[in-house]
């Protein structure tokens, strides 16, 4: 699964570790996340969505599209 | 361009990892004068072990390497004073078993030693259990590969006892685990690298 994460952190001019803290994770799992290695769990994305105020499926991208 | 918004560790990140290094050093140092016991005159051995395990620990607290495991603070001096307890619990049983006890004293006294073991399992369980979802699956991958590989080393064992080599120490088996733990990990980690 793709995503626009890195765009969307870097739209708000936030580093890696203050959105690891926004969304109480480690540093290391938003770099996965980011990367593409490590799809997050449901809770999570949603998370996410709701922290860059968008829809999941606007951060969320599935591979063949 | 290096992505400049991707920075390092913050100070307060910095000054955990490094009294994390210490602490894991020190324990560090503890197991490395127990090894050096005898090659080194005391206590130049303790000083070796502690201060080898304390620049370990420094360095590694220091520049931790990518994706480490980092428990919160608090989680992680538990652990640590857990890890301690078992040490000196396991050092104790031994200096017990040279005493000249009767064999329910000795049998007694290796139940005892075998509590802070149980708290360090338990304080390691629920610092996983602290740990974010990616980290908590990376634990858990870490311990099934550690779980198959030890089933593994264990039937090697039975089917080498059923030709006639003697049966090693069952101590032996927690090292085992715990290397393969440890292997487990990386392999898993540097999979989300």
């Amino acid at each position: 699964m793709k995503n626009r994460l890195k765009v969307l952190r870097a739209e708000r001019d936030w580093s890696q570790a203050k959105l690891a803290e926004l969304l109480d994770v480690s540093r290391q799992t938003v770099n996965a996340i980011e990367t593409g290695k490590y799809d997050p769990s449901l809770p999570l994305a949603f998370k996410i969505a709701v922290l860059f105020e968008m829809k999941i499926e606007d951060v969320f991208i599935p591979e063949n599209e | 361009m290096k992505d400049n918004l991707e920075q390092n560790a913050s100070r307060e990140e910095k000054r955990r990892n490094i009294l994390s290094g210490l602490g894991i050093g020190a324990a560090l140092g503890v197991v490395l004068w127990s090894s050096l016991e005898g090659l080194l005159p005391f206590p130049l051995d303790l000083l070796v072990g502690m201060g080898t395990g304390l620049l370990i620990g420094y360095r590694l607290g220091k520049q931790p390497p990518p994706m480490l495991m980092r428990y919160p603070p608090g989680v992680m001096q538990r652990i640590l004073i857990a890890l301690a307890a078992f040490v000196l619990g396991l050092f104790g049983y031994l200096y017990l078993l040279e005493l000249d006890l009767t064999n329910m004293q000795k049998q007694l006294s290796s139940l005892f030693a075998i509590l802070p073991a149980i708290v360090f399992v338990f304080m390691l369980g629920s610092a996983i259990g602290q740990l974010d979802e990616m980290q908590r699956r990376i634990q858990t991958e870490g311990i099934a590969i550690a779980f198959a590989g030890t089933a593994i080393v264990v039937g090697i064992f039975a089917l080498l006892g059923m030709a006639g080599v003697p049966a090693p120490n069952w101590g032996l088996l927690l090292v085992i685990m715990t290397f393969m733990w440890g292997v487990g990990k990386l392999w898993t980690m540097w999979r989300y690298k």
